[in-house]
């Protein structure tokens, strides 16, 4: 006691300063502590990124050479991220054993630290794991992430330095923070994922690869071990996807988990299940299932309801799209397929790997025109329904039958072996075809042009399949009604021919391959030309001469021939100009042939009116013909009158093989009309053709209008017709149709008769 | 051109270093070189590690060096002044090489950029590159030595990258490249090729015995513990809630201003012997330089953490030089090593002065017989225990 000397003033001023430093310093350590900690908790990172960037800053502040998140997998802890273990140790594949200090961490749900011994519990070596034990640790805490799946910080330290119990709370509070953030961030991940990809699963058009995605997303949404997703059909659900269960759990379906509560809970066994809404009650049902009976995290419930709500979404879009393809691919007014769905058959039994062939029917109905246009579309649609239903009785099940187009049908055959198979399918459609039909309370007789033809698996294509049967078609039409054509290899190849000149004629005119001839209009007891007729000629230089029969109809279909149509008139006036220049050539006229096609064309009466006019011809030069035809429609009549007050003459042409409808002759400026051939030709000797053309002549001279015969090519006819009071006429008798020079010899004063008619009788003066 | 040999025991390393003061960049190369690999007496370089003066022709001088020395692997930086076996190249003098022979160990060089950029990456790269360059692994011990460009900021992301790869158990040591103060371009070498700023390169040693990596200061607290309550990068903008720079000046001692000038140029206003020391778990202080600028804010190398625990830490040539022989000891313990690798701090530098060559030959003294070799950084690395281990004003050594 003597060597004891009391504290000096400053002494105790200096411990004193000493002492508060120290607890400043030590106050001021854990704010910072604390601060960096809770910054990391606040930056914006996903949930893996900031937990590793906080057990970095955990190690910093609490001078930690191992830090690691571990959850616990039975009696074993994986690490899921940790700050100190190399990037390729083997902790991260194979866990730890929980060593004491961890299980009691876990067991009793608070911080656990381990020490020296004396300062805290002493650390036993089973709390170490293997990976960490060179560290030589002498401080270790384990830190239980409160309801975060059983999982742990531990923090493990070589220093000296224990674990100070102030060092605990910030530890806690770390802890329960990080919950809640991963939690958090978790929940925005799951939002974030169902944001970009729950709209996806619209993508799918099928249903089963849809419901299989939605299983899949739904185990990623909802961390779950297993999902499944029932289809309700007719009140019964059934198992359509799933991810994660077992064959015996699909073999014992339904309710193999006991789902015990209704959609939108959670059951006492842990299966969470949400419906997917549609009105008139739930379409499927969406179930997410986690192994050992853990609990869903809060929110997930909402998570599924939100993502019902997209798959209900897509399965109607994919229920949409169903209705769409049959509709695409279905004929509405029979429900037949259409051609698109036909093709694609056809495309997919062409490609099968059989040995058998495919056999391809073309069938056109016969007269439904008529019916169309005598009783009207609804009657039309009426009969092709009609037709429809006995053409379903004439085929094989395994036959595709197709409504083409209007009153096109087709069959496609498969299995077939020969040709005569094609032929014999096509005759028994042809016999139940031609029949009867009662449309509109009318009785209509119905048939049909069948064409045929055989293809070859791996080498015909539909398109030429279709090309080939509808030339068979054809061909039988042209026989005449109820007729079927099967075309072989060479009959197919012939048709393609006529399809090459379709493409040739595209090139006719600037190849300069057509060219018109002129056949002159007599007066019949003069002899006196009054008019030449022009009429278009094709010569093709590897077909020869094309017949205008062949080729207009072809140049009306691809629509050339208003091009071709307006060449002619511009040639016939531009040779009509000619012919005016020569001494005797002045007065005719030139007749030209219009088609239905080009009186239809915008402005047509200017353009034709223009193009006469061009030539330095007055309009009422020329004769211009058109066919009287049912698709003569009103709203020609503006055209036709347009050049009828221009001057120009109208012919109708062909009168008497249709419909003869007077009504034209009142609404239309015609002032000719031609008897067509059929008739002039049964003048002699046919009571029945003499009584029409007598009846034609009579309308005409009743009319004002003027009559030319047509295809007189006998002197009895022309007598017979100069009889009747026909002044006018053409034919093989008068001339056939000529080049432009031998026409304009005809003009020429000293031409010598025509030596048919010359036998007959003299010329007209 | 001093050069000195440390002898070889058994398996141990053989060391070397040859240095040059000329003015010529190939002189200077050719001399260092020649002389390093001379002082192997023949043994074969396993390693060379050089450092350089930024005032030489850098290109010219790494070529005349590998010249000489390739293929033998080959890292190094430009520096702020460095040593060697006690003896002091001040800063802008010199190069000076280092040649080792593998001993027991095994070395692997690599060398990264893009630090700016992928600090983090940066350094996960640098240190499998590294690892593997060194060889097929076994179950050996490790440490990485790193250079890195001075003025790239992000050291410790690099750090954190290469602890990311290598974990705790592989100890890091090194520094941040200088050149010469002149805070304009910083290199580090790496074989034949020269990095600027946002390089880095390393030497991974495989070892068969664990490698301890030491760091002191010796810098002594002023103040009472301060929280820094609002920073700005680099700058300190608040201490405690007051001006920050305002709160520093006021632990400046009167005779402060009078230190005489040291051997390199220093940043305007700056007062190498206050920094910030940030209070570490056990109660150490981690030394951050500090300086006030011409606008009077005050700045540090190396930004301080959101509201970092500090105290304004002050030293003497003294206080620095005593750390000296612990760092040598301690990085030595148990082991008997041929070279120690000492990364000192220019700031340490600044405040010796005068005393500037003491600090080369007190480590020489301390480490006996072993090759001495170091440089002056711009901040040294020591990982040793947790992730962090970028430091200032410190002197951080490995013994190999």
């Amino acid at each position: 006691m003597a060597d004891w000397h009391p504290e000096t003033e400053v002494e105790q001023l200096r411990r004193k300063l000493g002492q508060a430093a120290e607890a400043a310093r030590d106050a001021y350590r854990d704010t910072t502590r604390l601060i960096r900690l809770l910054s990391v908790l606040g930056q914006p990172a996903s949930a893996e990124e900031m937990t590793e960037r906080l057990l970095t800053v955990l190690s910093d502040v609490f001078f930690a050479d191992v830090v690691c998140m571990v959850r616990r997998e039975g009696d074993r802890l994986a690490v899921t991220t940790a700050c100190g273990l190399p990037e390729d140790d083997p902790a991260y594949t194979t866990s730890w054993p929980a060593g004491p200090a961890a299980r009691h961490a876990l067991a009793e749900g608070r911080t656990v630290t381990r020490g020296d011994g004396e300062t805290d519990t002493a650390l036993s070596a089973a709390d170490i794991p293997g990976t960490v034990a060179p560290l030589r640790i002498r401080s270790a805490a384990w830190v239980p992430i409160y309801g975060y799946a059983d999982s742990l910080i531990i923090l493990f330290r070589s220093s000296p330095l224990p674990f100070a119990t102030s060092d605990v709370p910030i530890l806690n509070s770390v802890a329960s923070r990080l919950c809640l953030t991963l939690r958090e961030r978790e929940r925005n991940a799951v939002i974030e994922r169902l944001a970009h990809h729950g709209h996806l699963l619209t993508r799918h058009l099928r249903l089963e690869p849809l419901l299989d995605e939605a299983a899949a997303q739904l185990l990623l949404l909802t961390s779950a071990d297993r999902t499944w997703v029932e289809l309700v059909e007719d009140g019964q659900a059934h198992l359509r996807a799933h991810r994660g269960l077992r064959p015996d759990e699909i073999a014992g379906w339904p309710h193999p988990f006991g789902v015990d509560g209704p959609p939108g809970s959670e059951s006492e066994s842990g299966v969470l299940s949400v419906a997917v809404p549609r009105e008139e009650g739930p379409m499927a049902l969406l179930y997410a299932a986690r192994d050992r009976g853990e609990h869903f995290a809060p929110g997930t419930t909402e998570i599924m309801t939100i993502f019902a709500n997209h798959l209900g979404v897509a399965m109607t879009n994919a229920d949409l799209y169903h209705a769409l393809k049959q509709r695409a691919t279905l004929d509405p007014l029979t429900n037949l397929a259409n051609r698109s769905a036909m093709v694609t058959h056809l495309e997919a039994v062409l490609q099968r790997p059989e040995l058998t062939r495919v056999g391809l029917l073309f069938c056109d109905l016969d007269g439904f025109k008529a019916v169309n246009d005598l009783l009207g579309h609804e009657a039309g649609d009426e009969l092709l329904l009609q037709v429809a239903e006995r053409l379903r009785g004439s085929i094989r099940p395994d036959d595709l039958l197709a409504r083409f187009g209007g009153d096109e049908f087709v069959i496609v055959l498969d299995g077939i072996r020969q040709l005569a198979e094609v032929a014999e399918v096509g005759a028994r459609v042809c016999a139940d075809l031609d029949d009867l039909y009662v449309v509109a309370g009318e009785q209509v007789r119905v048939s049909a042009s069948v064409g045929g033809v055989l293809g070859i698996r791996g080498q015909t294509t539909p398109t030429a399949m279709l090309r080939d049967a509808d030339a068979a078609m054809y061909v039988a039409k042209g026989r005449g009604r109820g007729q079927v054509e099967v075309f072989d290899e060479d009959a197919s190849h012939r048709s393609r021919d006529r399809l090459d000149l379709r493409s040739e004629l595209l090139h006719a005119l600037d190849r300069d391959q057509l060219h018109l001839v002129y056949q002159p209009i007599f007066t019949l007891d003069t002899h006196r030309i009054v008019a030449f007729e022009a009429l278009l000629r094709w010569t093709h230089p590897y077909h020869g001469t094309v017949s205008p029969e062949v080729f207009i109809p072809m140049a009306e279909d691809s629509g050339q021939i208003t091009a071709i149509g307006e060449w002619v008139l511009a040639r016939a006036c531009a040779q009509l100009h000619a012919w005016h220049q020569l001494p005797h050539g002045r007065g005719i006229g030139m007749s030209v042939n219009l088609s239905p096609v080009q009186l239809h064309q915008p402005q047509a009466a200017e353009r034709t009116i223009d193009i006469i006019r061009a030539s330095g011809l007055h309009p009422t030069d020329i004769w211009l013909e058109i066919t009287e035809h049912s698709y003569l429609r009103h709203d020609v009549t503006d055209y036709v009158t347009a050049l009828g007050v221009a001057g120009v003459h109208l012919v109708l042409d062909d009168f008497g093989t249709a419909y003869s409808n007077l009504a034209y002759l009142k609404r239309l400026p015609i002032e000719i009309l031609k008897i067509d051939k059929s008739f002039v030709s049964g003048v002699v000797g046919g009571e029945l053709d003499l009584s029409i053309v007598r009846a034609i002549l009579a309308i005409a001279d009743s009319l004002g209008l003027v009559a030319i015969a047509e295809g007189i090519e006998t002197e009895e006819q022309g007598a017979a017709l100069r009889r009747l009071g026909c002044r006018l006429g053409q034919g093989y008798l008068l001339s056939r149709p000529l080049p432009p020079d031998a026409a304009a010899r005809l003009l020429q004063p000293r031409l010598p008769a025509p030596p048919a008619y010359t036998a007959a009788t003299p010329p007209p003066a | 051109m001093p050069v000195t040999s440390s002898e070889q025991r058994g398996q141990r390393v053989r060391a070397a270093v040859g240095a040059s003061t000329a003015a010529d960049s190939v002189q200077a190369g050719t001399e260092a070189a020649t002389a390093a690999l001379a002082g192997l007496g023949g043994d074969a370089p396993a390693l060379l590690i050089m450092y350089a003066s930024i005032r030489y022709d850098l290109a010219v001088l790494l070529h005349t060096v590998r010249r000489l020395t390739a293929p033998t692997p080959l890292v190094g930086a430009t520096s702020s002044g460095h040593f060697q076996d006690g003896a002091l190249t001040i800063p802008g003098a010199g190069v000076s090489v280092l040649a080792l022979t593998s001993g027991d160990y095994r070395f692997g060089t690599a060398s990264v950029t893009g630090i700016r950029e992928h600090a983090v990456q940066a350094g996960q790269q640098l240190a499998r590159a590294a690892r593997a360059a060194a060889g097929p692994r076994h179950d050996r011990d490790a440490a990485l030595i790193l250079l890195a460009t001075g003025l790239s900021g992000h050291q410790q992301e690099l750090l954190n990258g290469v602890h990311k790869v290598v974990g705790a158990k592989v100890p890091v040591v090194g520094g941040s490249a200088g050149d010469d103060r002149m805070l304009e371009r910083t290199c580090v070498f790496d074989g034949d090729r020269l990095l600027t700023d946002g390089g880095a390169a390393a030497i991974w040693v495989d070892s068969p015995w664990p490698l301890s990596v030491v760091a002191d200061h010796g810098w002594e607290a002023v103040s009472l513990p301060l929280l820094v309550t609002k920073t700005d990068g680099h700058v300190v903008c608040e201490i405690g809630g007051r001006p920050a720079a305002e709160v520093f000046q006021e632990h400046f001692t009167p005779d402060a201003p009078q230190r005489r000038p040291g051997l390199v140029r220093p940043a305007p206003g700056y007062q190498s012997a206050y920094g910030f020391g940030l209070i570490e778990p056990d109660g150490t202080r981690i030394i951050r330089g500090a300086y006030l600028d011409s606008d009077g804010l005050l700045r540090t190398f190396t930004p301080l953490p959101p509201y970092a625990a500090v105290q304004i830490v002050t030293c003497t040539s003294a206080d620095l030089l005593g750390v000296i022989d612990d760092v040598v000891r301690e990085a030595v313990l148990g082991r008997e090593a041929s070279v120690l690798l000492a990364f000192s701090c220019v700031a340490r530098l600044d405040v010796l002065a005068e005393q500037g060559p003491v600090e080369a030959s007190l480590i020489q003294e301390a480490a006996g017989e072993m090759t001495t070799f170091g440089m002056y950084t711009y901040g040294e690395f020591a990982r040793t225990t947790r992730v962090s281990g970028f430091h200032n004003a410190t002197l951080t050594a490995i013994a190999l």
